[in-house]
């Protein structure tokens, strides 16, 4: 047959090719998931959306590239045009409906302080926003609230009408602390009691809008209020945050347990202060030794987001109000956040898709109800 | 990641059976005194020892759920007709008190202690 016999392109001949294209992480194609909408075929043109469970995904330009190619392929297809979109998955939970609208509750924790949770969990927030996710901040450390001064900003939220917080935006999230609702001096000293109605009060009576992520900064460690928020909230997954010395790392397995106790994927462990590359003769130096957090996730059965590595521009950038993912947009550490914030997305998605259907109502009991 | 162990769907048999269907598939049935005779919290089984410290005789013959909601991920609060409503009932511990026989045949709320809390 001649190339130049006007083979009409049928839409059933695209879905038939597009079954060949598999979501590396959901393993399975994209049509058979639902990912194709809006198929058009206009003479040898064919257009089509590739709808994504994450604006985050990691490997949105290879599948973009690969859809296009196959369909180019077909005999009449003259131009391709594919439309990359996200729908994120949402977490159908068992438990109150504590937050309406918030399609994803993601708990960032670690086993001990200083690992550079909280850094963490800004720059992942930024990294889901700047891929086009609407993202959300939570500072869940009420006895240490940093999250207001690295992102640079300090005033009181706003009340609404019907007595709802209105989150304070900072840099396209819209982020709620305990540091906004007191003053850098004046050490927050409560009991674990007051702690728990407070993160009930961010949880319930903040209006966070429709949020495909919402990040909540954990408190470092395993106690009363990573349990709380665990019974409150309806986490969809948890990342731990480490160093890679075994230090960290064993704190980093008794935050794992803790999940796996309340039923909270794990969606994977992040190694921070991986190595430092020298500004003036560019030599790795593995300060806190290097791989533990890897090797670990593989001893846990767990995934490795990834590592992030030291620089000092991320401790200015954080004292000064401008996390590193705004302040070197380009330097090595913002990549590395972006690279960690699509892994943990995909896993996320992963994760809504694998976990079975919960029943999330409430039974009342009909005492009187006939055999 | 390991699957997650949940009640699909919980339902009423009867005024005295609690079903729940859960997300493997597997149905269990509970005479809903019995659960209560299980009840996890710190009142009813001593924290230390484990020790059930439930007065089967002190819990009415005609006991029965209020209302049940589930807590987190991870368990089932239970609001009793006898004003008891502090167990957290974990998914793990109600489906070890799953009396069908491939669940090996019926459980005694008495002596079932600290599992799954």
């Amino acid at each position: 047959m001649s190339g130049k016999t006007a083979a009409t392109v049928s839409e059933s001949a695209v879905l038939e090719v597009l079954k060949s294209v598999r979501d590396p992480d959901l393993h399975r194609n994209i049509v058979e998931l639902g990912f194709v909408k809006n198929l058009a075929v206009d003479g040898g043109r064919v257009r089509f959306d590739v709808e994504l469970t994450t604006p985050a995904c990691p490997v949105k330009e290879q599948l973009r590239d690969e859809c296009r190619t196959k369909v180019a392929q077909l005999p009449g297809v003259s131009a391709v045009d594919v439309n990359m979109t996200a729908n994120v998955t949402a977490r159908s939970f068992s438990g109150k409906a504590a937050l309406p609208g918030v399609k994803n509750v993601i708990a960032v924790a670690s086993g001990k302080g200083g690992v550079g949770k909280s850094t963490a969990a800004v720059n992942l927030a930024l990294a889901l926003s700047e891929r086009g996710a609407r993202a959300g901040l939570l500072d869940a450390d009420v006895y240490g609230p940093s999250i207001p001064m690295m992102l640079g900003v300090q005033k009181r939220p706003k009340m609404t009408e019907a007595k709802k917080i209105v989150p304070v935006e900072a840099h396209g999230l819209s982020t709620m602390s305990m540091g906004y609702l007191s003053d850098d001096n004046t050490p927050v000293i409560w009991r674990g009691p007051m702690v728990s109605g407070l993160i009930q009060q961010f949880l319930g009576v903040v209006e966070w809008g429709d949020l495909d992520y919402l990040v909540i900064d954990l408190p470092p460690g395993t106690g009363d209020i990573q349990l709380t928020l665990c019974q409150q909230a309806p986490l969809a997954g948890a990342v731990i945050v480490t160093t890679p010395q075994d230090v960290s790392l064993l704190d980093a397995r008794k935050g794992l347990k803790m999940f796996e106790q309340v039923n909270v994927p794990v969606l994977g462990l992040i190694e921070n202060m991986s190595y430092f590359v020298c500004g003036h003769c560019g030599t790795r130096t593995e300060i806190f030794r290097h791989g533990g957090g890897e090797s670990e996730s593989v001893r846990l059965g767990v995934p490795f987001l990834g590592e992030i590595p030291l620089d000092p521009e991320v401790v200015i950038g954080g004292d000064e109000g401008q996390p590193i993912l705004l302040r070197s947009p380009k330097s090595a550490v913002a990549e590395a956040y972006r690279r960690v914030a699509g892994a943990m997305a995909a896993q996320l998605s992963i994760a809504n898709a694998n976990a079975p259907a919960q029943s999330n109502v409430k039974l009342m009991w009909d005492p009187g109800k006939p055999r | 990641m390991k699957p997650i162990l949940a009640p699909r769907r919980l339902f009423q048999i009867d005024p005295r059976t609690l079903g729940i269907e859960w997300t493997d598939g597997h149905e269990s049935r509970y005479a809903v005194r019995d659960l209560r005779l299980a009840c996890p919290c710190a009142h009813c089984v001593q924290e230390w020892t484990g020790e059930v410290m439930v007065k089967p005789e002190s819990i009415p013959a005609d006991v029965h759920p209020v209302a049940l909601e589930p807590v987190g991920n991870y368990g089932l609060r239970v609001d009793w007709s006898d004003g008891h409503d502090t167990g957290i009932y974990t998914h793990e511990r109600l489906r070890a008190l799953c009396g069908c026989a491939d669940c090996g045949g019926p459980k005694d709320p008495l002596t079932i202690g600290r599992l799954g809390r």
